[in-house]
């Protein structure tokens, strides 16, 4: 896999990259015979960012027999690429299989050339589910006026909340009322937009939805390069907060936020659990409704047996100590089938998942806790479930998942003891 | 107990600047609103080493629609975070209005901002800034240090200058050794094993001090002592407020007070000198 990127687009990709690298820690690239795709997801699972580059974008965009590459490359490294991207003209992605890296070419001035060697590993993306069509509200903006709305918000504050109705845009920082009531010495701001700024503006019924504000920053930073107007579309608290934005027909981003869930819906007792595999059926899961009837319609397009999802769960087992409430799996591993990559695909919920306030706990602890989680999803070609090994002996191995993958590290050259590799293709 | 005041247009960039000068010293300040004036204090519980700094502004220079209501004697006085009120302040800045209260939501006591932005984007703000209320009898435990008068009065050089000069003793020695003598000059000093580095001014001020006829001071006196570096370069921050006059006084074997006045503001600190 090869590609060129000219000049004109140096400092959109390098300001991507950035952005990306604010949000997670691994970059997924999968390139396709039409258009270069880098994703990442948080560390916390409640920011999802993808970028579709077209292979328009590129000067020069090729694969190897038209064969399509999967892998990830830690975001570390791709920042130090282009902390200082002024002087470079040219720039050249390449997967090297002969050395088995992933390389960065730079053609800088003055006849001067980086090369970067990053390490990677064949595994597939990590994709969310959402759906553009769904939302009920929808506005778009510039992200100047954004930030500038923003940059009154303290650093401090992790959330945000966005509320609108049909005439009125508010911002407001969120703080986490303890249920003991402890006097909070945080800033409260609250900001009220003028409707007027926002082209687009619709909103189907008056909503409050709180997310973070990192994350949302890095995004509307990387609105600035770009310039272009950013449409924003969501629902309620409890489901994703999409913003997207394209360069003409050359270049697209997608960015998903979960958002909290609204407290004074659904039943009462919030999940204050934190363990996700002991507790199948509790039902402080995100939007969805306590009958259990409804959660599948949301989880998955097609959907496949309790049995099967329960297998998936244990098989997913994550070591890090946050990551265990969602049962979810390291970055790495692609843990259950993944969602055929349709853009269009049935929402699940979004969880803003906060691991350090066990009060708030929209975590998919339901039965099909994990796959609550709109990071996970199913996979059409999955026809069989792989056999679940023990949980703590996968932690951050490569699996092959489906056929005709090869992972970049070779089972069997594994030094490790945990060899178990579900490498039959699912049914 | 009510409050509320409305900010002069163009002194919300001095009262920034107030609020981020005494923010270098220590992030948590008592304020105490009179009917006549707002007062900054940082007193030496608060702060390291026993630095303290007073400031004080005259009300109808900052604001308008001044109107402070309590039972004590109309005064009130509070903690605050500098560093939310310093943020709460730069979403007023080139604010079309400004103007602040004391409220209290849900039980607990906050000073409240709005703010409203007019011009490429309109925009509606509401700041609210934790507060804790202090009684009578706390804030009176609070009191300006009282010292002799001191030995010598003198008007300190140009600060902007004065920052680059001790900022490079900053990394030689942990004291730094003031002299001055009524004739007009000062002396900065400071020590290490290797190297010994003074910077001396000549031709300054003193102060009049006003109703009295000068001074008839024997212009030999002198007085000198040691303060922490590291206290002394704090007070330099002040430059941003661009003041008048700045009067430094060495009280021998006490303390360096400066004195910082603009119009009606002024800014006391009272450094602690170290003896050896």
């Amino acid at each position: 896999m090869q590609c060129t990127i000219p000049s004109k687009y140096i400092k959109l990709f390098a300001k991507s990259i950035q952005c990306l690298a604010k949000v997670g820690e691994d970059l997924y690239i999968h390139a396709t015979r039409k258009e270069l795709v880098l994703r990442t997801l948080n560390s916390s699972r409640v920011a999802f960012f993808a970028f579709f580059l077209n292979q328009k974008f590129f000067d020069h965009y090729e694969l190897d027999e038209n064969n399509e590459r999967k892998f990830a490359v830690k975001l570390k490294s791709c920042q130090a690429v282009f902390r200082q991207f002024d002087t470079v003209e040219q720039c050249e992605l390449r997967l090297d299989d002969v050395e088995d890296r992933f390389v960065f070419t730079l053609t800088c001035k003055h006849g001067i050339r980086k090369v970067y060697k990053l390490t990677y590993e064949e595994v597939d993306p990590v994709l969310a589910l959402y759906n553009k069509d769904e939302a009920t509200n929808t506005m778009q903006f510039h992200s100047k006026k954004m930030l500038e709305a923003v940059s009154n918000f303290q650093n401090s504050n992790t959330e945000i909340s966005l509320f609108v109705a049909k005439n009125a845009i508010t911002l407001q920082s969120h703080s986490e009322e303890t249920v003991t009531q402890q006097k909070t010495r945080e800033l409260k701001t609250k900001l009220t937009l003028d409707v007027a700024d926002f082209e687009g503006f619709h909103v189907g019924l008056d909503t409050s939805i709180t997310f973070c504000m990192k994350e949302f920053k890095a995004m509307l930073a990387f609105g600035d390069a770009a310039g272009q107007p950013l449409k924003m579309s969501f629902e309620r608290g409890g489901r994703p907060l999409l913003i997207t934005t394209n360069y003409f027909d050359l270049f697209s981003a997608d960015f998903v936020l979960a958002t909290l869930i609204d407290n004074s819906s659904q039943s009462g007792d919030s999940s204050r659990d934190t363990d996700t595999k002991s507790t199948p059926n509790s039902n402080g899961c995100s939007n969805i409704t306590p009958q259990s009837s409804k959660r599948s319609s949301y989880l998955s397009p097609e959907p496949t047996t309790p049995l099967s999802r329960r297998e998936l769960l244990s098989e997913v087992a994550s070591p890090s100590p946050y990551v265990q409430r969602y049962s979810g799996d390291s970055a790495y591993s692609s843990g259950g089938p993944i969602v055929s990559s349709s853009p269009s695909v049935i929402t699940s919920g979004s969880n803003s998942i906060r691991p350090d306030s066990p009060q708030q706990q929209y975590h998919p602890s339901s039965v099909n806790g994990t796959y609550n989680n709109v990071y996970q999803g199913y996979d059409d070609d999955d026809d069989e479930v792989p056999p679940s090994p023990p949980p703590d002996e996968r932690p951050n191995k490569v699996q092959r998942r489906e056929d005709g993958y090869r992972s970049h590290v070779p089972m069997d050259e594994e030094d490790d003891d945990d060899e178990e590799v579900p490498s039959s293709a699912p049914q | 107990m009510r409050f509320k005041a409305r900010v002069l247009p163009d002194k919300a960039t001095l009262f920034q600047r107030v609020v981020s000068t005494v923010l270098q010293i220590s992030k948590e300040c008592v304020i105490h609103l009179t009917q006549t004036k707002m007062q900054f204090i940082l007193a030496a519980e608060i702060t390291e080493g026993g630095m303290q700094v007073w400031s004080g502004i005259a009300s109808n220079c900052l604001f308008e629609d001044y109107a402070i209501e309590s039972l004590n004697n109309n005064e009130i006085a509070f903690e605050i975070s500098l560093d939310h009120l310093q943020r709460a302040l730069k979403s007023g800045q080139d604010a079309s209005e400004m103007l602040f209260k004391l409220v209290k939501k849900n039980g607990v006591p906050y000073l409240s901002f709005v703010i409203e932005k007019q011009g490429q984007q309109t925009m509606s703000i509401v700041q609210d800034v934790p507060i804790s209320m202090l009684t009578q009898v706390q804030f009176s435990s609070y009191i300006e240090p009282h010292l002799p008068d001191p030995d010598v009065q003198i008007m300190m050089p140009p600060l902007k200058i004065l920052r680059n000069v001790i900022d490079k003793m900053k990394n030689v020695g942990e004291y730094l050794s003031i002299w001055a003598n009524m004739a007009g000059e000062i002396r900065f000093k400071v020590e290490s094993d290797m190297v010994t580095i003074q910077t001396s001014y000549r031709n300054l001020d003193h102060p009049q001090i006003e109703g009295k006829s000068p001074p008839r001071v024997n212009p030999e006196l002198e007085a000198e002592g040691k303060v922490r570096v590291k206290q002394f370069s704090k007070f330099l921050y002040s430059y941003q407020v661009l003041p008048n006059n700045v009067v430094c006084c060495i009280v021998e074997g006490k303390a360096v007070v400066i004195h910082i006045l603009l119009d009606d503001l002024y800014m006391t600190y009272y450094i602690p000198m170290v003896v050896l």
